[in-house]
């Protein structure tokens, strides 16, 4: 028999009214498994805290995503973006299933071109492409997006050295209706500049065109917002083939599809008001497909999701560190993980499950990280059993930026496993150590010897 | 302007060719040597000569179709009843006068047997020459300048007068000794086909029937032996003169029925041996008949024989096929047989109107033909398609229609058409309820062409994006998947039909072109009905092959060659062109040489090759056999070859003697798609292909070919095989 576990005795008011958002039970339970193993067992061999990616998640979701387009238009290609995550087994089963890769940066593409992605198959996207790597990128046949028009006479000039045409498409911004308007990177259409871009392209014929792309914001809470830009880039396409007989071979629709995680601020859970990938694929395939571009003529369909296809496939693993009250009386509860691993947690009210079995007891807790630092905050409010020194807890949906955007910072990053189709599991980046922060120091001489 | 040379030609070569249509061919060589063979008896090959010539020139004057002139179609008889003539009687003025006149009126009988007998799609065969000679024999016995010759009766007088007392002796010592008698009797029957009864005819006739095809000589053996058997076993004897002289009606209704007008098969040879009794009935009764007015029955067993036995096959109601007629006449057994496997495994199932399936994606097909539910009796060629994640059509509980998958999904014109009819209006249903009473839901159905139409149901309403008597596109949105009428769950119910109302009864029509994804593994199927449980979904074509290898006519396809042993040609040029009948074929004016295609959106097919088999064109032929417009990796497709594109003379010599029975020689055509630059439908493809000659099953000959091929043309394509190593073609 099985010794009872201990749970302090809590006295709350009996609450009779209708369930508010404070008020609904924290997820469905203890999360003791992941994809069939162990979370205690997975914290015992790799040490808390842990990332956890399972890749049969990864692999339904991109299914999913892709089905919902591919039933409703003829030509989809998904990119995989390698900022969002871009530990390379991550990315290889992306690959495996058929995304192509899109990059931001040098360092991203030579990232991809090191997973084995074949440079005609990355979309290089972003505002900083150094020559070096326009260079490179022309060389290699990769399709080079052009955020600027300094760009674009880089391309240019890149492009009269070389015996390589560059392959390019140009990013528009546009009014979708949605606040802010991110009209930072590319071209702007309503007020013609990317009409004039394209204009340059056409005549010079330095480069060749191959596409259209916009990303038109993140966590796009309307699939309206993507109508409109699909209208809009269709209509680009069939002025294109209208004035220079051009057809271009792909519309890339970017990202900024949400997860299901919620947003700080929202009134009801992501789930039940984010759009889903139907709703995406919808109103993107319908906007295309009844555009005036012919049918014979319809471009492939390129989107560079990324967050929408990862986060739910990543799961972080943590421990209780401690328990206290604040001065108000509010219960905290100290966990080893901190925002400098769990850098969305300043986006998201994230959901956290305990790892182990508990009672209907619940109460509002503050969930801190082991940061020496005011703002390491996970939640600020959540329900949450009565956690003991040791427990475990899960943090979910946390595939999409924290594998890339995370710090060292006072603490180490942790070791990063997937678990397999199989249930095998594998680290995928093993967990920093002392050496790897010393190694690159370099310490002058006069500064060796310190006698205290 | 009178080409004199090639008019002669023209004359001589269709005057050679009434002498092969007799023994169903139209080979030069076989003609050549039936001609000589005639001239063992000279006046009887001078009588079929003059026949010839008279039939020939009065059809040509009086304007009947050059093409059949040419081909001996109408001579064949008149040649018959010329040899007859210049063998009984002795050739003087009066003769000629007679045989000319003769000739004519055995030319208008067959003129006028070949517009009654064509429309039951019968041969005439040799009635014109029964009732040719017939005639002749009545009228001739008032006639006293003719007189019955004595040639051909004495054999042994025959050889003394030809070679001499020693080759008589020669002649005694092998051929009447040596030989068995039945053996002598077949030759003596095959002579008598040419009223030469003697056995060297035989032999010279039974040995170019041979090479002209094996499966006649086969057959001519069969027929021959059987009727032997036979009158053994009714004892009869055949060796008797008056059985001998005609015995030629086995042979001919042998090769008739085995092989020349059915394909020949293990059926046509069981009839084969089935009609011999009731010939040798014929043979018994006319004989019988006719001696009353002393004529001979001649053919007239094996004219009835073939000519019932065809309307009879051609009357049946329930075609089973065994044995099958043949439908395109290549006067060859061998052609014969082999186009029509070709034909059988290449083109059987191929529709005039391509049809694709209504949906974009992979979809799977959730009741297909004769299901379970509701697709039967009247309505049992139709599919419901859905589509499913991880086996469950739905997300959710599955409670309400937009839990599933399906919903709400556009769907598509499966071909070009015009909308007949659209009936909507009607509410989706809850989950699990049915409406009985609009059972068809909101439907639409398409015409696609005369007795061809398509319709889809259960279509949510007003979702409908085409109007009636409006064109629709192949694969233009025409509405949404729903779920109104007898459908508890949300589906798309798709069938084929040949009336216009909603819910006529289906069609068993086939999908053109579709993917089957199993496990990961796409399967390129054609021309087939998608089957219940499979994940289903259209083609994608490629625009690179598509321009590449979609011929069109007045295109010129210019290729350099690398530098090579093997092949003398350093640059081709070839044309593609279209003849009188629309065939589409490449044209190499150099090996004048034919390469015949087809095509359509998507692929190209070639169909067969005339012409030099060592030109580079053979090659392409081979190496383009079956192209299909689209890409998948590792797709790899394979298609049968015809047996005869073989270069290997004695083996395919050997292959025609089984060749109902069992093929040894089975050439295959593979092609592979390696790899594609860009997803893209106009970067550069690159796929191989294969030509594989099989012998009992394992390769003998293989020759290997590798395509480059971008949005321009064919960049550069290569063939290797062991015997000429490796050739590279590029485009110029």
């Amino acid at each position: 028999m099985i010794k009872k576990k201990y749970e302090r005795p809590l006295i709350k008011m009996i609450d009779n009214s209708m369930p508010a958002k404070s008020g609904l039970k924290p997820g469905n339970g203890a999360v003791t498994h992941i994809d069939g193993v162990s979370v205690a067992g997975l914290i015992e061999k790799y040490s808390s805290p842990l990332f956890v990616v399972s890749e049969k998640t990864i692999r339904e979701t991109y299914k999913k995503a892709y089905n919902a387009f591919a039933t409703r238009y003829p030509k989809v290609q998904f990119a995989w973006s390698y900022k969002t995550n871009y530990i390379s087994a991550v990315c290889n089963v992306f690959h495996q299933e058929g995304s192509w890769g899109e990059v931001v940066s040098g360092f991203e593409y030579d990232k991809a071109i090191n997973n084995g992605v074949p440079s005609n198959k990355i979309i290089f996207n972003g505002p900083d492409k150094s020559r070096a790597d326009i260079e490179k990128a022309v060389e290699n046949d990769s399709l080079i997006h052009i955020d600027h028009l300094d760009e674009y006479y880089l391309i240019t000039e890149v492009a009269e050295k070389s015996t390589k045409k560059p392959r390019v498409a140009i990013r528009v911004n546009m009014d979708t209706g949605v606040y802010p308007m991110w009209d930072r990177f590319g071209f702007n259409y309503e007020n013609g500049q990317a009409w004039d871009v394209l204009n340059k392209i056409m005549m010079s014929g330095a480069m060749e065109l191959y596409g259209l792309h916009c990303h038109i914001g993140t966590y796009m809470m309307t699939a309206e917002a993507y109508r409109i830009a699909a209208t809009k880039l269709a209509d680009l396409a069939v002025g294109l083939k209208k004035k220079y007989d051009h057809k271009v071979k792909y519309i890339d629709m970017g990202g900024g599809f949400t997860s299901t995680n919620t947003l700080k601020g929202a009134f009801l859970p992501g789930a039940d008001t984010n759009p889903t990938f139907d709703q995406y694929a919808e109103a993107i395939s319908s906007a295309l497909l009844n555009s005036m571009i012919h049918p014979d003529d319809l471009p492939t369909l390129i989107l560079e999701t990324g967050r929408a296809l990862i986060d739910d496939a990543g799961s972080l693993l943590g421990t209780v560190i401690a328990n206290k009250r604040s001065s108000i009386g509010l219960r905290s509860t100290i966990i080893d993980i901190g925002v400098n691993i769990l850098f969305t947690s300043f986006w998201y009210n994230h959901r956290i499950s305990p790892a182990q079995e508990y009672s209907s007891y619940t109460e509002n807790t503050t969930v801190y990280g082991p940061l020496c630092m005011n703002i390491d905050v996970i939640r600020e409010s959540v329900d949450l059993p009565l956690l003991n020194t040791g427990d475990h807890v899960v943090i979910h949906q946390i595939g999409a930026y924290n594998m890339t955007q995370w710090m060292q910072f006072i603490t180490l990053r942790p070791n990063v496993v997937m678990i397999g189709l199989d249930g095998e599991v594998s680290v995928i980046r093993k967990g920093e150590n002392i050496s790897d922060v010393i190694d690159s120091e370099i310490l002058p001489d006069h500064l060796k010897n310190i006698n205290l | 302007m009178l080409n004199c040379k090639n008019d002669f030609l023209i004359a001589f070569d269709s005057s050679v060719k009434s002498y092969s249509q007799i023994f169903f061919s139209n080979s030069r060589y076989l003609g050549v040597a039936l001609l000589l063979t005639s001239f063992i008896n000279f006046y009887a090959g001078l009588g079929g000569v003059i026949a010839i010539i008279v039939a020939n020139s009065t059809a040509y004057l009086i304007g009947l179709n050059r093409v059949a002139i040419k081909t001996g179609y109408y001579s064949f008889n008149s040649l018959l009843v010329g040899l007859g003539l210049g063998l009984y009687y002795d050739f003087n003025l009066a003769l000629v006068l007679i045989l000319i006149f003769s000739s004519m009126l055995t030319l208008f009988v067959v003129v006028f047997l070949d517009g009654w007998f064509a429309k039951y799609g019968l041969p005439f065969l040799s009635l014109p020459f029964l009732i040719g000679i017939w005639v002749v024999s009545l009228a001739s016995r008032h006639f006293t300048g003719l007189s019955i010759s004595e040639a051909g009766v004495y054999l042994y007088n025959d050889i003394v007068l030809v070679g001499g007392s020693n080759v008589l002796e020669l002649h005694q010592g092998v051929i009447d000794s040596a030989l068995p008698d039945s053996l002598r009797i077949y030759f003596k029957s095959l002579g008598a086909i040419f009223f030469q009864y003697n056995i060297y005819a035989g032999i010279i006739i039974s040995i170019a029937i041979l090479f002209t095809s094996r499966i006649s000589f086969v057959l001519s053996l069969i027929g021959f032996y059987t009727a032997f058997f036979y009158y053994q076993i009714i004892g009869a004897n055949i060796t008797e003169l008056s059985y001998s002289y005609i015995g030629f009606n086995y042979i001919l209704s042998a090769i008739a029925i085995g092989g020349f007008f059915i394909i020949p098969s293990v059926y046509s040879y069981l009839w084969t041996l089935l009609l011999i009794p009731i010939i040798s009935l014929l043979i018994t009764a006319s004989s019988t008949v006719l001696g009353l007015f002393q004529l001979s029955a001649y053919s007239l067993p094996f004219n009835i024989v073939v000519i019932t036995f065809l309307y009879v096959l051609k009357l049946r109601e329930k075609n089973l096929l065994r044995p099958e007629l043949v439908t395109v006449q290549h006067f060859s057994p061998e052609k014969n047989l082999y186009s029509h496997l070709n034909y059988i495994t290449r083109f059987q199932n191929k529709k005039n109107i391509q049809i694709a399936l209504p949906f974009f994606g992979k979809w799977i097909v959730d009741q297909g033909h004769d299901g379970e539910i509701t697709h039967k009796s009247e309505w049992k060629d139709a599919w419901d398609f859905v589509i499913e994640e991880k086996n469950l059509q739905y997300k959710n509980e599955g409670l309400v229609v937009s839990d599933y998958f399906c919903y709400n999904k556009p769907i598509l014109a499966p071909a070009d058409g015009i909308v007949e009819y659209i009936v909507d209006g009607i509410d989706d249903n809850a989950i699990g309820e049915t409406n009985l009473v609009q059972n068809w839901g909101n439907s639409i159905v398409i015409k696609h062409a005369d007795f061809l139409y398509s319709q889809v149901s259960h279509v949510k309403k007003f979702s409908f994006t085409v109007d009636v008597h409006k064109n629709v596109k192949k694969g233009e949105i025409i509405g949404y998947v729903g779920n109104s009428g007898r459908s508890p769950v949300p589906h798309l119910h798709f069938q084929l039909q040949s009336t216009p109302s909603v819910g006529s009864k289906t069609l068993n029509y086939p999908i053109s072109y579709f993917l089957n994804t199993t496990k990961e593994i796409v399967k390129m199927q054609q021309s087939s009905v998608p089957k219940e449980k499979e994940i289903v979904s259209n083609l994608d074509s490629d625009l690179s092959l598509q321009k590449s290898f979609g011929f069109i006519p007045g295109q010129t396809l210019k290729f350099s060659v690398s530098e090579n042993n093997f092949f003398k040609e350093s640059k081709i040029e070839w044309t593609v062109d279209a003849d009188f009948y629309g065939n589409c074929y490449l044209f190499c004016e150099k090996s004048n040489s034919y390469a015949y295609f087809t095509k359509n959106d998507n692929e190209l097919i070639f169909t067969h090759f005339k012409g030099d088999k060592q030109s580079l064109l053979f090659y392409f032929y081979l190496a383009a056999y079956k192209v299909i417009f689209c890409y998948y990796d590792k797709l790899s497709v394979t298609d049968k070859m015809p047996i005869n594109i073989n270069k290997r003379p004695i083996l395919s010599f050997f292959q025609d003697f089984v060749a109902p029975f069992y093929r040894f020689i089975s050439p295959e055509y593979r092609i592979e798609y390696i790899s594609r630059e860009m997803i893209f439908d106009d970067s550069e493809v690159v796929f191989n292909s294969q030509y594989s000659n099989k012998l009992f099953g394992h390769i003998a000959k293989q020759i290997n070919f590798s395509f480059f091929v971008d949005r321009n043309g064919i960049k550069q394509w290569s063939i290797s095989d062991n015997v000429s190593g490796e050739t590279k073609l590029s485009k110029l």
